[in-house]
């Protein structure tokens, strides 16, 4: 007679598995707060105490057959932990007798084979990719579970309505709004070296984009320069797709963009123009007076 | 019955071990230089010659060194090589090794034809050596393992139809009833390679003196198709065959019976049934239809159950017989072997997952599950069996049982320090791509932030290669010094009663697989009706629906120029490291076309021939950057990546600066698209394909001289060099790769704009 698998290890298996669908099916991780769950929870866990019971009543029944011999033997193999039984199992090895009752063989080379039945657990994992199969497909079929766009659009939601919340208390910085603040500098240069040097060089140099510490410019768009790399940063280059409009994209915001506006005008304004002597690309557009104003 | 006497042959089985040697040390090799490159990539400069001041190099000042390599050392080429070397060379050598092996013992009979092996021995060699050549060349279709042109697809299918008939020919004269499990393996094995090859190598030859092919699915379908085939291709070329090969020289060298019978059956039909299944899970979140991709999670999820049977058979054929693994250093690398397939089983499943799949897809997540698989179960397998058969074949103990275990270590050593800095990187990676600030910006909105974050992890995987390649190189030593020592025996005696004639039928009382074991006619027709259904239910129906590809009217086919920058693209084997598939994930739209950005549509790729998704983001995905940077940045970047962006790690392509673009069947490719692929092309625009090209040329010369003078003054400079030599900017291979560029994922932006104004 084989000892039982004991009720806390089904009470594992069922909770871990149950949690398992919930987080694959369930929209977001509010399931594990709802009374429902762990009401369900429960019930499974009494069924199974149930099970437990009657299983017990059966091996009582069992154990009053035994001969004395093998209920000694019962009582030692019950007295050992589940998993130590379970690791000790991978490396018992079978005894003689019963390998001689199930052995086959077909003259392979001297290999023979065991008739040994499966593995329990493995049937288990077995059946359960099977199950797991049918229901992650059914799931697919009827409802808009695993559909990618379906994904995207709640995924857009929950976005779009952070940033809505984020920006109650930081509001949108505009053209309108923007402000010239020499502390916002050093941000600045740091927000200019990774979305626009590839093509304005280092320090704005000038490279495959035009030179932004000198006096000409291509696109004259405000009356002051702070405002005028403002409103490039918003709308892009009218005549070169490569300048993006960054601001409209959602690549930066506008409080980046006031900050790399800061950072422009203070190295076209308050230091001096990297000249084509000292690498700098040479002019490009029109020379341009600026209204003097730092908004 | 009289007893029979025969030879088995082990000449063949000599030749194939040491091409399985000679090739995996050619196999790690690649792999290590394709390793180095990732944090190093100025190698290819530092061995050839460069310009670029700042940088050690053998021939410093000599950029016309590196120009003259003709991308040879790209990372790209060196890549597929790699991956081709160790598949094609390594594990289905040593599958042929052990399989010529154990199949005569198995049968107890010699190989059906002497003549057929050494046959299938050379194409297979030849075939290895083409692939060398060709790809170093630049001369590959760019489908991930399928790589090889026509001309080596033919060649891989005669040599395989040879390997077959020898195979199923040495069945029919064997003298034993039954089949043991290994060859059902083997069989399966047979029979569904045959099928994946053919099918995902359907290509079009451009002429039949060019090497150049163009494949017959476009776009998603050609995406399909060619991961059915990748994932198969680890199903049937690194799984099946080598657990036929578990099943034969595990209990061989335990000297233990196989755990359960009733296993084999039952993991063998589910194993070559599910795996066919779940292609398309290497395609989550692409333009692949919903539905299959949900097909891929699904089967992938069933796939633990049946592979891990087969680990539980391998691992559980030890039970009481551990202190013989203790003992033997054979034993200890099949343990390893069959632990790593148990654990990369478990692992690509989960990863099937789109939970998971979202966040380990394109990154080095995926190259670590690869390796656990490539060098824990494929690598450790074949040197198991290498240590079994040298000292049985040479009739000699192995010379040093000591450098035996130290390999054992050495390797075992080099997965960890491979594995485990790859998963670190690709958590990292992963988590960066997808990290928001509060504003909805992107926190690493520079790539380049992402990828300087994992270099050291690149460093210490080199690590791990340099362990696993220095176990080789001790194998080796030890192989020679036993084949010296002993005597190999070329034909090994042996006898068997002949096989009585007791029909096909199936005998009163007769298990239904036992006979089936007994009848490898029907054994192999349905393993073959098996291995099909699974290809049928998912290919069909988007092979011949119109409507599994929704066509959207704005996309264009591409012009002569643009075709001939995508032969370009796949020449240098861009696609190792870029992608062309933006997910439909907010990060991946704001991160490569803005927050009003579109993923990629299946009907944006109608005219992909073959596509070009890529399966690893290296490098940033391509899919929108048409436009995205001005023509003059591609020309510089393109010429050296370090001078656009410092730190990056792309390879230089100046050749691609200098070299003349070759026109002239520039026609002849439309035509082609046209004729066979019903690509609307008008006979005018055939006619007068020189000229739109010219005029598109002349178009992004007139920019890149607008945007960059230095560039202008440099042509200027060689026109007068070379004289009547010069070649004008507009007839470079450049200016081709460029307009490829400049278009890809343009013609979506169109529709946008069309819809906007009829608005």
């Amino acid at each position: 007679m084989k000892t039982r698998t004991p009720v806390s290890v089904y009470i594992l298996m069922t909770v871990g598995l149950t949690a398992m669908a919930f987080e694959m099916f369930a929209p977001d991780s509010g399931y594990f707060s709802s009374p429902f769950f762990w009401g369900l929870m429960l019930i499974a866990v009494i069924l199974l105490l149930i099970m437990n019971s009657i299983g017990d009543l059966i091996e009582n029944q069992n154990f009053s057959r035994l001969t004395d011999d093998e209920k000694a033997e019962y009582i030692r193999e019950k007295s050992t932990p589940y998993f130590r039984k379970l690791w000790n199992s991978a490396f018992k090895k079978q005894p003689a007798t019963e390998e001689k009752d199930i052995l086959i063989d077909h003259g392979f080379d001297g290999i023979t084979e065991l008739d040994n039945s499966l593995p329990k657990w493995w049937v288990g994992l077995f059946y359960f990719g099977f199950i797991f199969c049918a229901v992650y497909m059914a799931a697919f079929a009827f409802t808009d579970y695993a559909h990618p766009d379906a994904e995207l659009n709640a995924e857009t939601k929950v976005m779009l309505a952070s940033i809505e919340e984020f920006e109650k208390t930081a509001p949108q910085i505009t053209l309108e709004s923007a402000r010239y603040n020499a502390d916002y500098i050093t941000e600045g240069q740091e927000l200019f070296k990774t979305n626009c040097v590839t093509c304005h060089g280092e320090g704005a140099k000038g490279g495959i984009g035009p030179n932004l510490t000198d006096t000409h410019w291509i696109n004259i768009k405000e009356e002051s320069l702070f405002r005028n790399v403002f409103w490039m940063l918003e709308n892009g280059s009218p005549n070169n797709p490569a300048m993006r409009p960054m601001i409209k994209e959602g690549t930066i915001t506008g409080r980046d963009a006031e900050k790399i506006a800061a950072y422009i005008y203070h190295i076209n304004q308050e230091t001096a123009s990297v000249t084509p002597a000292q690498g700098g690309a040479a002019p490009q557009g029109e020379a341009v007076r600026w209204k003097d104003g730092k908004q | 019955m009289e007893t029979q006497q025969f030879n088995y042959d082990n000449a063949i089985v000599r030749a194939f071990l040491y091409a399985t040697i000679a090739f995996g040390l050619v196999g790690f090799l690649l792999g290590l230089t394709a390793a180095l490159m990732l944090f190093y990539p100025e190698l290819p400069e530092f061995l050839f010659g460069t310009d670029d001041t700042t940088i050690r190099s053998l021939a410093s000042g000599n950029i016309q060194g590196l120009i003259n390599t003709q991308g040879a050392l790209g990372f790209g080429r060196i890549r597929m090589l790699h991956t081709s070397a160790v598949i094609f060379a390594f594990v289905c050598n040593s599958f042929f090794c052990g399989a010529y092996y154990s199949l005569q013992r198995l049968l107890k009979t010699r190989m059906y034809s002497d003549t057929l092996s050494w046959i299938h021995f050379w194409s297979w060699q030849i075939m290895i050596i083409s692939v060398v050549i060709t790809f170093l060349m630049g001369i590959n279709t760019s489908k991930e393992y399928a790589e090889h042109e026509w001309p080596i697809d033919i060649l891989i299918t005669v040599s395989w139809v040879i390997f077959g008939i020898n195979m199923f020919g040495t069945i029919a004269k064997r003298r034993v009833r039954h089949l043991y499990v290994a060859i059902w393996f083997f069989v399966g094995t047979w029979i569904a390679v045959a099928m994946l090859h053919i099918f995902n190598n359907l290509e079009v030859p451009l002429s039949f003196t060019t090497w150049k092919s163009y494949s017959v699915y476009a776009g998603t379908k050609d995406a399909l198709v060619q991961w059915w085939y990748g994932h198969n291709a680890v199903a049937f070329v690194l799984t099946t065959p080598v657990l036929g090969l578990m099943y034969y020289f595990l209990p061989k060298a335990a000297d233990r019976p196989v755990f359960s019978y009733k296993l084999s059956i039952i993991h063998f039909w589910s194993l070559i049934f599910v795996y066919l299944w779940a292609g398309p899970h290497h395609l989550q979140y692409t333009a692949l239809p919903a539905w299959a991709q949900a097909v891929g999670t699904g089967f992938s999820i069933m796939l633990i159950a049946p592979s891990w049977g087969g680990m539980l058979n391998g691992l559980l054929t030890l039970r009481g017989a551990w202190d013989k693994v203790r003992e033997n250093p054979i034993l200890k690398f099949f343990v390893v072997a069959v632990t790593c397939y148990g654990m990369a089983t478990f692992e690509g499943p989960l990863l099937a997952t789109k939970s998971l799949n979202k966040i380990g897809h394109y990154t080095d997540w995926v190259i670590g599950h690869v390796h656990i698989g490539a060098l824990g179960w494929n690598g450790f397998m074949a040197f198991g069996i290498i240590y079994y058969l040298i000292p049985v074949m040479w009739r000699t103990p192995m010379w040093s049982k000591k450098l035996a275990n130290w390999h054992f270590w050495l390797g075992t050593l080099g997965i960890i320090f491979y594995a485990v800095p790859m998963y670190i990187s690709g958590f990292t990676q992963g988590l960066m791509w997808k990290q928001f600030n509060p504003d909805g910006t992107l926190v690493w909105k520079n790539w380049l932030d992402t990828v300087t974050a994992i270099i050291p992890y690149y460093k210490l995987r080199f690590l791990g290669g340099l362990l696993y390649l220095s176990g080789a190189v001790l194998m080796v030593v030890n192989v020679i010094k036993t084949v010296r020592a002993g005597s190999f025996q070329k034909n090994v005696p042996a006898e068997a009663p002949a096989l009585a004639n007791i029909g096909n039928g199936r005998k009163t009382g007769e298990g239904l697989h036992l006979w089936l074991e007994r009848t490898p006619k029907l054994l192999s027709i349905l393993a073959f009706i098996t291995i099909a259904i699974g290809g049928l239910v998912e290919i069909i129906p988007t092979l011949t629906l119109k409507q599994s590809v929704p066509t959207i009217t704005a996309v264009k086919p591409y012009s002569p120029l643009e075709l001939e920058g995508r032969d370009l693209y796949i020449r240098e084997g861009c696609n190792a490291c870029h992608s062309q598939m933006i997910r439909p994930f907010r990060d991946e739209i704001v991160r490569f076309e803005g927050k009003n950005g579109q993923y990629s549509k299946a009907g944006e790729f109608i005219y992909d021939r073959p596509f070009l998704w890529g399966s690893k983001r290296t490098g940033p995905d391509l899919h929108r950057e048409g436009g995205r940077n001005p023509d003059s940045w591609h020309f510089k970047h393109m010429y050296n990546p370090r001078i656009t962006s410092a730190g990056s790690i792309m390879p230089r392509f100046p050749w691609l600066i200098t070299n003349k673009l070759n026109t002239a069947q520039m026609a002849d490719k439309m035509k082609l698209m046209k004729n066979y692929f019903d690509v609307p092309y008008t006979k005018a625009q055939i006619d007068s394909a020189d000229e739109w090209a010219g005029h598109q040329a002349e178009g992004i010369v007139k920019r890149i001289y607008a945007e960059a003078a230095d560039i202008k003054t440099q042509v200027e400079a060689d026109r007068k060099a070379r004289g009547s030599a010069f070649v004008p900017l507009e007839q470079r291979e450049i200016v081709a790769m460029i307009a490829y560029l400049q278009r890809l994922g343009t013609d979506i932006k169109t529709t946008q704009i069309k819809t906007a104004s009829a608005e």
